[in-house]
């Protein structure tokens, strides 16, 4: 049966390999067979470890339970099994997606599409930013320097409670939807005021608690100074001229110049190697200008061009690397599936006749 | 010359190809290979755990893409076997339980390590997302029974496991989108130790996770596969794979030059 089996496998491999000469039907047989197969028995699997446990089983225990309590017989168990009667809920949720059969009852598949996009978008969000964006964040500039424990003392309570209050402010800030005025305005400038005063807070409890050395201390400061006013060049609700552009030009320069304050730092301080230097610069400045490539708010003109294009090569560098793993990734099926070929199959013929 | 070399059949590439993927499987080679920071720190991860650990390797690939996969798991588990390490199979994949089933089993036999003691396969349940944070709670709500049908609490490695807690470290081994998954949510949710064993189709997504951390080991493809059999110093498929596919890929960047030489040679000369 084993070698029978083989021999499927054998002839349906070179039916899919004979693709590569051109198109014909014994690859079209064999493609259409794959997706049967593979359709049929993962439909069959769901059922089995996915209907059958969770929705037939529990249901049948406590309809039998039901049936138990009527006829007056009541055991622990029966008692127990008639809370499997709750799962009728999710289950007729679960039986309106085939509402779309209906045209006249269409309308109903909207409940539990709407309950599967409510619980994944909640469940998602905040796993996600943590993973992809906080993370991912974190692991581009860690590398150049460690990040310190803060103490929770007063200067820092008062530094993140600013912090809070400040976060809310300026979000205030972001609501377009309710028009900047009066007190909603003063709202937000106390938010961008608040939030610098908690950035400023933390950053001194730092200097006292760590013992920062002077450089960390004037980098800290410039990026956090930095951070603040380039926040201002993105505040497209506000026209950028005069004193305003000022600041956003200021902001831009204070990031850079505590970027290499710190970075230099980093390299004098020998805590890492050159080639992790290297390589932490190259993370920096790839994520810098390919974030700069899709940033589409501005022209790209200029710096901005040439950012642009930086970036562009660093995704290109990237998509180069995706393919050849791909090529990669091919080669090593059709390698599992030559292997099949010449040991098992071949090996089954020799041993067959040997 | 010219003119037929960058005309050339495409199916001459293919023809060439297969010789340089049958020749080595025929005559096997021997390369030297380099483990990378990745697999070591995978392999030294699962070291130091003490014996009567438990591990849980996901098996969320498909019979399409079992090639890559399954040497890792075979190295990883006779790691985990030798070191007296538990091992708790699942999959969120629909077509996968009956492969990793079998496979499970035949890496058993061959470490002789026992059903229910040393390792137990927990099968397929529908719903990556439920999955993932149902186990997080309590990992006999999503799987009341294994694949057999026998009840966990009857399963005697099971009986001291309740949930992710008790899990030292998640080997997901996968060719599309569920390591993201098991990192956003069992990672990052519960503090679950992720590592990945995948495909090398899906390689270059995996390094910023490593970067950060959020991956604790990386075995990248066929390479991955034979650096941790290197390790182990005991040579398995994964090498074997790697052999041959070091040849493919020698063709291959042979080609992309001289594809590349033509190339220039033809605008040079329309120009």
């Amino acid at each position: 049966m084993e070698v029978f089996g083989i021999w499927v496998a054998a002839i349906l491999t070179l039916c899919i390999y004979s693709f590569l000469y051109r198109d014909n039907p014994f690859y079209r047989f064999a493609e259409h067979l794959f997706v049967g197969i593979s359709v049929g028995y993962g439909i069959v699997i769901s059922i089995h470890q996915g209907v059958i446990p969770f929705a037939w089983e529990p249901l049948a225990e406590a309809f039998g339970g039901l049936w138990t309590e009527m006829t007056g017989d009541v055991t622990p168990e029966s008692r127990q099994a008639l809370w499997g009667l709750f799962k009728i809920v999710p289950i007729f949720i679960g039986l309106l997606f085939f509402a779309r059969i209906s045209p006249s009852y269409t309308w109903l598949i909207r409940y539990p599409i709407a309950i599967l996009i409510g619980f994944g978008a909640g469940v998602a969000i905040p796993n996600v930013l943590q993973a992809n964006i906080f993370a991912q964040t974190r692991g581009t500039v860690e590398p150049f320097g460690e990040i310190h424990t803060v103490d929770p003392n007063l200067l820092t309570t008062v530094g993140a409670v600013l912090m809070v209050i400040g976060v809310l402010c300026t979000i205030s800030y972001f609501l377009f939807s309710a028009e900047q005025r009066n007190s909603f305005k003063l709202l937000s400038i106390i938010g961008i005021g608040l939030g610098a005063l908690g950035f400023a807070f933390v950053i001194a409890d730092n200097i006292t608690n760590n013992g920062l050395t002077a450089t960390e201390i004037v980098g800290s400061v410039l990026m956090a100074v930095g951070v603040i006013c380039a926040i201002y060049y993105f505040l497209s609700s506000v026209e950028q001229r005069n004193s305003f552009k000022w600041l956003s030009l200021v902001g831009i320069g204070l990031l850079i110049i505590g970027f290499i304050v710190i970075f230099g730092n980093t390299i004098l301080s020998g805590n890492l190697s050159l080639l992790e230097v290297f390589g932490a610069v190259l993370m920096v400045v790839g994520v810098f200008c390919t974030l700069t490539y899709f940033f589409f708010s501005v022209e790209h003109r200029g710096a901005i061009q040439w950012t642009s294009k930086v970036g562009i090569a660093f995704l290109m560098v990237g998509f180069g690397a995706a393919f050849g793993n791909t090529v990669m990734g091919r080669l090593a099926l059709m390698i599992h599936r030559v292997g099949f070929l010449i040991n098992d199959w071949i090996g089954s013929i020799v041993a067959l006749f040997g | 010359m010219l003119e037929k070399f960058m005309n050339m059949d495409r199916r001459i590439i293919f023809l060439l190809i297969a010789l340089v993927v049958i020749i080595p499987t025929l005559i096997p080679v021997r390369l030297p290979i380099a483990v990378s920071e990745p697999t070591q720190k995978l392999y030294d991860y699962i070291d130091v755990l003490p014996s009567g650990s438990n591990i849980m390797i996901a098996f969320d690939y498909g019979p399409s893409s079992l090639a890559e996969p399954e040497p890792m798991a075979k190295a990883v588990m006779q790691h985990c076997f030798n070191k007296g390490i538990k091992v708790i199979g699942m999959t969120l994949y629909p077509n996968t339980p009956t492969l990793a089933d079998k496979l499970m089993k035949k890496i058993a036999d061959e470490n002789n390590a026992v059903y229910g003691e040393d390792y137990v396969f927990l099968g397929y349940r529908p719903g990556m997302l439920q999955v993932i944070l149902g186990m997080g709670t309590n990992i006999a709500n999503v799987f009341e029974t294994d694949y057999t049908d026998t009840a966990l609490s009857d399963i005697p490695m099971m009986a001291e496991v309740e949930n992710y807690d008790q899990i030292s470290l998640l080997l997901d081994l996968a060719a599309g989108s569920s390591t993201d998954a098991w990192i956003i949510y069992a990672n990052t949710r519960y503090d679950l130790k992720i590592a990945a064993g995948v495909t090398a189709v899906i390689i270059a997504q995996m390094y910023p996770y490593l970067q950060t951390g959020q991956l604790v080991g990386l075995m990248p493809g066929y390479l991955g596969a034979a650096e941790y059999e290197k390790l182990l110093k005991d040579l398995g498929d994964g090498t074997v794979g790697l052999n041959t596919a070091s040849f493919a890929h020698l063709l291959i960047i042979g080609l992309v030059i001289l594809g590349n030489i033509a190339f220039f040679i033809q605008q040079r000369k329309e120009a």
